[in-house]
């Protein structure tokens, strides 16, 4: 019994150590990748304003259409023109 | 006479008398079809588990899964499927082969993955460690279990009831004590629909009303966090990847459950290139694999291996691991409040163990009566999802230790 105990407290140990250390990992790894996305891929707001001629549809509404006709026909479909009426 | 006396022994009537546990066993099954259907706890799983029971102590109908001694052969061999399934039917066939194998916990992970998103966690990370401190539950009542007289193997899987994590609970007992499969898939099961009643019970016991107004948003708003996310898509894609890799290095015993997991948040992320399959992992795959699971996890309860004072034990521990770990967490959230200026709800800590999402709502719906405008659902899910990764990990030490 005193050995199995003993055995349990080592677990204990052993379990609560490593669930801190893979949640610090998730709290680094998670830390490194939003620097890298940020420094290397920022996604700024100006690559989806509003900067088509007017008349046109905006890039933004563009983007929605598009995914939207992709998620409906399962990414077969692709969005080649769209026009504004009159 | 004659034909009557045979048709009687045709019946399952002339059994009943030989076994009176079976009726005990076939009421166990019925009220979990009335909590499952009357009270909606956890239907999806407690209504397959029900029938599971009824089935499997129905007399003669073979429906019970069978000891493992059973199909252990000579030479350390064991029967093949066909045997199995031949020898001792359907349900022995599907239990062997799906949940034995460790098959479907990892299967119902990849749909759980494909329903998670980890936005919420990235967005404030130093909330995840919360997860950590509410799986001390797991190793709590492991010591207690060894001390009432359960094996390690046992009382690790009685343990890992304080994961709240259905899956995770189910694949650590197939690996450790398969032989406890059904009472503890059970507990498990039982004690996440009652989330509801035990964490405000835990939460009010431990905590301050000055605790329960913490504002988030407020706290964000004094003290703002140091950067904020330039692209969260991007993100969420890479985030699966690197983490499952580097996870793998530290706790190969996790990968099963933590790969498939983080396999189906990948294919949910990259939208609708993946749709296909993450429609297919959260739709069909997980429904068939829960279907399954619960018929042959409730088939695993027959008579004589449920009715033991071992089942009691597994209650009572099951619902102490839980409180244990929702004290845990708030505890660690009250810890770091002494020494932190900005300050968080000791509810995050309380959503450190899994049942996602139900913590986290539960959470939310508590912190609301206290102060209307503390909306803290979005801060609980980071704890609330790293509380899945930080049991598939305790799992995996539990089976890398113990097996």
């Amino acid at each position: 019994m005193s050995e199995n105990f003993q055995e349990a407290l080592t677990l204990m140990a052993v379990g609560m150590l490593t669930v801190f250390v893979i949640l610090l990992l998730v709290v680094v790894l998670g830390n490194a990748i939003i620097m890298f996305v940020n420094r290397f891929f920022p996604e700024t707001e100006s690559k989806l304003s509003n900067t088509s001629p007017p008349g046109q549809v905006d890039r933004k509404h563009l983007a929605v259409i598009a995914a939207a006709v992709s998620v409906v026909t399962g990414g077969r479909g692709r969005v080649l023109k769209v026009e504004k009426e009159g | 006479m004659h034909i009557l006396e045979e048709l009687y022994e045709m019946t399952a009537f002339s059994s009943l008398g030989q076994q009176p546990g079976v009726l005990l066993m076939l009421l166990v099954g019925f009220v979990l079809l009335y909590l499952g259907i009357a009270k909606k706890y956890e239907p999806l799983l407690l209504v397959p588990i029900g029938f599971g029971v009824i089935l499997a102590n129905l007399p003669g109908g073979g429906m019970g899964v069978v000891s493992a001694d059973l199909i252990h052969l000579p030479n350390d061999r064991y029967m093949n499927l066909f045997e199995i399934g031949s020898e001792y039917g359907i349900m022995n066939y599907l239990y062997y082969a799906l949940i034995k194998t460790g098959f479907l916990p990892p299967i119902i992970f990849m749909g759980v993955g494909a329903l998670t998103d980890f936005g919420p966690m990235l967005r404030n990370l130093r909330l995840a460690f919360f997860g950590a401190a509410a799986q001390i539950g797991i190793f709590t009542v492991l010591l207690g279990a060894i001390a009432m007289g359960f094996t390690p193997q046992e009382a690790g899987s009685l343990g890992i009831i304080g994961g709240a994590d259905g899956p995770t609970a189910i694949y650590t007992t197939i690996m450790l004590a398969p032989h406890l499969l059904g009472p503890i898939a059970i507990a498990a099961y039982s004690y996440m629909a009652l989330v509801p009643v035990i964490i405000p019970l835990v939460a009010k016991a431990l905590m301050t009303k000055k605790e329960f107004k913490i504002n988030m948003k407020q706290q964000d708003k004094l003290y703002p966090p140091k950067h904020k996310i330039k692209n969260l898509k991007l993100a969420k894609i890479l985030f699966p990847i690197i983490l499952g890799v580097v996870v793998a290095f530290f706790v190969p015993s996790s990968v099963p459950l933590l790969g498939m997991l983080l396999f189906g948040n990948l294919i949910k992320e990259l939208g609708s290139i993946t749709s296909r399959l993450a429609d297919a992992a959260t739709g069909p795959i997980m429904n068939t694999a829960t279907i399954f699971l619960g018929l042959a996890v409730g088939a695993t309860m027959t008579h004589d291996v449920f009715l033991k004072g071992q089942t009691l034990g597994i209650i009572v521990g099951g619902f102490l691991a839980f409180a244990i770990s929702i004290a845990g967490g708030i505890l660690a959230v009250k810890a770091y409040n002494l020494f932190s200026k900005k300050k968080i709800n000791p509810l995050i800590g309380a959503t450190g163990l899994s049942a996602v999402p139900m913590a986290s709502r539960v959470a939310n719906e508590l912190a609301l009566k206290y102060d209307s405008s503390n909306h803290v659902l979005q801060y609980c899910m980071a704890s609330n999802i790293s509380g899945v990764i930080g049991s598939a990990v305790a799992a995996g030490v539990l089976i890398s230790m113990l097996q």
